[in-house]
């Protein structure tokens, strides 16, 4: 005998939702799904009437149903909202391709506005060239500064009032692990947090899925039949993120809750105030958002035009000393063609 | 700060796993060592100098006085219990607090010890057999009787917190103890759904039973031989369970949520398991095999935990040290505005709101009420209302445990 969906609505149930264990039926798991983020929204007041939003998009499930749902819900609760995809073209050959078709297929079937920027128009160079240049070891370090950057840039010369990202609950229970393990405490404070940069100079950031399981997510997308691309970053991912990810879905398989408890306990830590917060300044080179000075984005970029590609990787002091070598071998060199210049 | 760099790998390749005697370290080379320049045996653990044996027993029960006495916490002649169970790192801590007490003058440590074996037979029963059990029992007995100017106690946790414990010496009454209360302490144990949450009854309750055994041996302090890595486990999987507003309290040197005023301790809380192996062997003594080994490996978040973390120490052997690190930043508000706070009726921890719990709530709403129908405006006033008049005596981790059991049977032993 078929299982009853649990709200009683008289239809055959068709899934177990991941995030309750509740047998329901389709229809009311769309609404379930969309009625938390909704609440997530309203409860957060992540949104103002009028408000220009970017919605960041790579064509993945994370942004193809956020830009989805947020779409759907702009119009039922009329929150008002101006909606802008916003895609980065990172330039790998054989990935943004296919994914930007449907990024630009989301722009045709939600009928939202869409803006691609590549990385060669914001920093002249593309992933493809970087990896030339770096090899493969380092440059999901290369992608995920620049990219972080990208939509900061993007954001500005659409002139929008905050940009949306699709992370999810996974995402940012697996970020709190990951910052506990690599003793991160000044992203372990903010990695909870639903809004972040807001300040003078900055464009805020807001994330409507922080409460979305990724399960629920491939779920929605696959009971709507929503287009996305489905491809892992074509280079390596990072092999200690895959760790806490495993350890993650281990933990989830014994206690589904544990992603909720995990961003929980994460929102809970205290601090002794000894431990020093870091300073969110703005970049003096780029104007951007940053903590260090100069920005990461800036040190690779500097280290890609001056050929020294491992600049920005591993403690600034060894950059400093590469900086210095590099500073001191021409030095050298434009004194020897001086002799040579000489004769 | 965090300049501990330890690692639980030596350099000759041998795995420092704390699994059966037969892992013990079994070869060491023999060459000079880096601080007095004698040639012996030398004994080597990562980010230090090859050492010989006295200069290695030197460190170690040095980093362990740092540990107790950084704190300040320690009153001189403080009566201390030492909460035993045989294993290799209780043997070394009973054996440190040996050497301190009979330091000379300014060195020495001054306080009274009195040791508690804990025979938690209860909690780990489905993976060693009666036998194994009953060879152990007699191991630590033997071992324990061998330090004869120690007093030496032995209590069960099933025998209640009010139980008086048993001298060593009577090892045989406690075996033929009347057992009938136990068994139904065992059966609410057994009614606990899950064991990720049977593991967190236990340790709750552990916790208070130590403290009783405390107060009945007229101890303020009791010492408890957790090592670095059981630290980071703890602390990942308090993580985990959604216990971060606590956390701080589970990985410190110190632990004062109890609610006779007995503070619980963590002198070796430092050490890796390298270290405590190193030191089994230098000081040649003896310790007790629980054989409790063979554990379902998906069975409960704190196993998956230990699990994980001893995977990933062996790819990144500075693993156990950065979670300690994360640890020691991390503080705890218990302490503050105590009275206006509500406590969690298990775990005696405040009780915290936040728009992740309300959120969490808000799912288990709507997944069962949700139709189509269903109207968000209306429904939404009434969450609210709902969640404004709810019943919170327990906390958000401990309400997990509610979910795999009946927090009314088990309520009354903590
Ligand atoms: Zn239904
Ligand atoms: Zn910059
Ligand atoms: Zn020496
Ligand atoms: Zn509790």
């Amino acid at each position: 005998m078929p299982i009853k969906c649990k709200t009683e609505c008289g239809r055959n149930a068709v899934l177990k939702r991941p995030k309750t264990s509740d047998a329901l039926c389709k229809e009311c798991f769309f609404a379930a799904f969309e009625a938390e983020i909704h609440y997530t929204i309203i409860t957060n007041k992540l949104f103002t009437k009028g408000e220009k939003v970017a919605v960041a998009a790579s064509g993945g499930k994370d942004s193809t149903v956020l830009a989805y749902v947020l779409k759907l819900l702009n119009d039922r609760h009329d929150y008002g909202l101006q909606l802008i995809l916003l895609s980065i073209d990172e330039g790998i050959t054989g990935y943004r391709d296919d994914s930007l078709e449907t990024v630009k297929k989301n722009r045709d079937d939600y009928q939202i506005p869409l803006k691609i920027l590549s990385y060669d128009e914001l920093y002249g160079w593309t992933m493809d060239r970087i990896v030339g240049q770096i090899g493969r070891s380092n440059n999901c370090t290369f992608c995920g500064v620049f990219r972080r950057q990208a939509l900061d840039r993007g954001a500005k010369q659409l002139e929008v009032d905050s940009i949306a990202t699709g992370h999810n609950a996974d995402d940012i229970a697996e970020t709190v692990l990951m910052n506990i393990l690599r003793g991160d405490t000044a992203r372990l404070r903010r990695c909870t947090d639903i809004r972040t940069g807001g300040g003078e100079n900055t464009i805020p950031r807001v994330k409507p899925l922080k409460y979305t399981y990724e399960k629920e997510i491939v779920m929605y997308a696959h009971f709507k039949k929503l287009v996305y691309f489905s491809t892992e970053c074509v280079f390596a991912p990072n092999a200690y993120r895959g760790h806490a990810r495993a350890y993650l879905k281990d933990l989830e398989r014994v206690r589904p809750s544990v992603i909720m408890d995990i961003i929980h306990s994460g929102e809970q830590l205290l601090f002794k105030d000894t431990v020093k917060k870091p300073v969110r300044g703005i970049c003096e080179r780029c104007g951007f958002v940053s903590s260090q000075q100069p920005c990461k984005a800036c040190i690779l970029l500097e280290g890609l035009n001056r050929g020294l590609p491992k600049l920005g990787i591993g403690k600034k002091s060894k950059g400093d000393r590469m900086r210095l070598k590099q500073d001191k071998e021409l030095a050298l060199r434009e004194r020897a063609n001086l002799v040579k210049n000489d004769f | 700060m965090c300049s501990i760099g330890d690692d639980d790998v030596l350099d000759d390749g041998i795995s420092s796993l704390m699994t059966p005697q037969k892992q013990m370290l079994h070869y060491l080379p023999k060459g000079t060592c880096y601080k007095c320049g004698q040639d012996r045996e030398l004994y080597k653990i990562h980010f230090r100098e090859a050492e010989c044996k006295n200069c290695f027993l030197i460190f170690v029960n040095h980093k362990f006085r740092a540990t107790v006495g950084s704190s300040k916490a320690l009153p001189r002649n403080a009566d201390i219990l030492l909460v035993f169970d045989g294993s290799a790192e209780s043997v070394v801590l009973l054996d440190m607090l040996q050497t301190a007490q009979s330091e000379s003058n300014f060195k020495r440590l001054h306080c009274y010890l009195k040791v508690l074996f804990l025979d938690d037979y209860e909690a780990y029963k489905d993976t060693c057999g009666i036998n194994d059990y009953k060879l152990y029992i007699q191991q630590v007995k033997d071992l324990l009787l061998s330090y004869d100017n120690i007093k030496c106690y032995v209590t069960n946790l099933r025998s209640g917190i009010h139980q008086k414990p048993f001298d060593i010496k009577d090892m045989n009454l406690y075996l033929n103890r009347e057992m009938e209360k136990e068994k139904v302490f065992s059966n609410d144990i057994n009614n606990i759904q899950t064991s990720t949450s049977r593991n967190e009854f236990i340790k709750l309750y552990r916790k208070n039973l130590i403290a009783s055994m405390a107060t009945i041996l007229s101890c303020k302090y009791a010492f408890i031989p957790t090592i670095n890595i059981s630290i980071a486990t703890d602390l990942l999987s308090a993580i985990a369970l959604g216990q971060g507003n606590n956390v701080a309290c589970d990985v410190a040197f110190k632990d004062d949520r109890l609610v006779n005023g007995i503070k619980i301790m963590r002198p070796i809380k430092n050490l890796t398991e390298t270290e405590v192996l190193l030191y089994i062997r230098a000081r040649n003594i003896k310790w007790c095999d629980r054989r409790d080994h063979v554990i379902n490996a998906s069975s409960s978040i704190q196993r998956i935990t230990e699990l994980f973390i001893r995977n990933l120490q062996k790819n990144y052997s500075s693993t156990v040290s950065t979670i300690i690190c994360t640890g020691n930043k991390i503080t705890s508000n218990n302490d503050s505005y105590e009275e206006f706070e509500e406590k969690c009726c298990l775990c005696n921890s405040s009780i915290v709101n936040s728009e992740t719990l309300s959120a969490v709530r808000y799912s288990r709403y709507v997944s069962e009420r949700m139709s189509s129908d269903f109207d968000l405006d209306i429904n939404f006033k009434k969450f609210l209302n709902l969640t404004q008049n709810q019943d919170q005596k327990v906390c958000h981790s401990c309400q997990n445990i509610g979910r795999d059991s009946d927090i009314n049977l088990i309520k009354h032993y903590l």
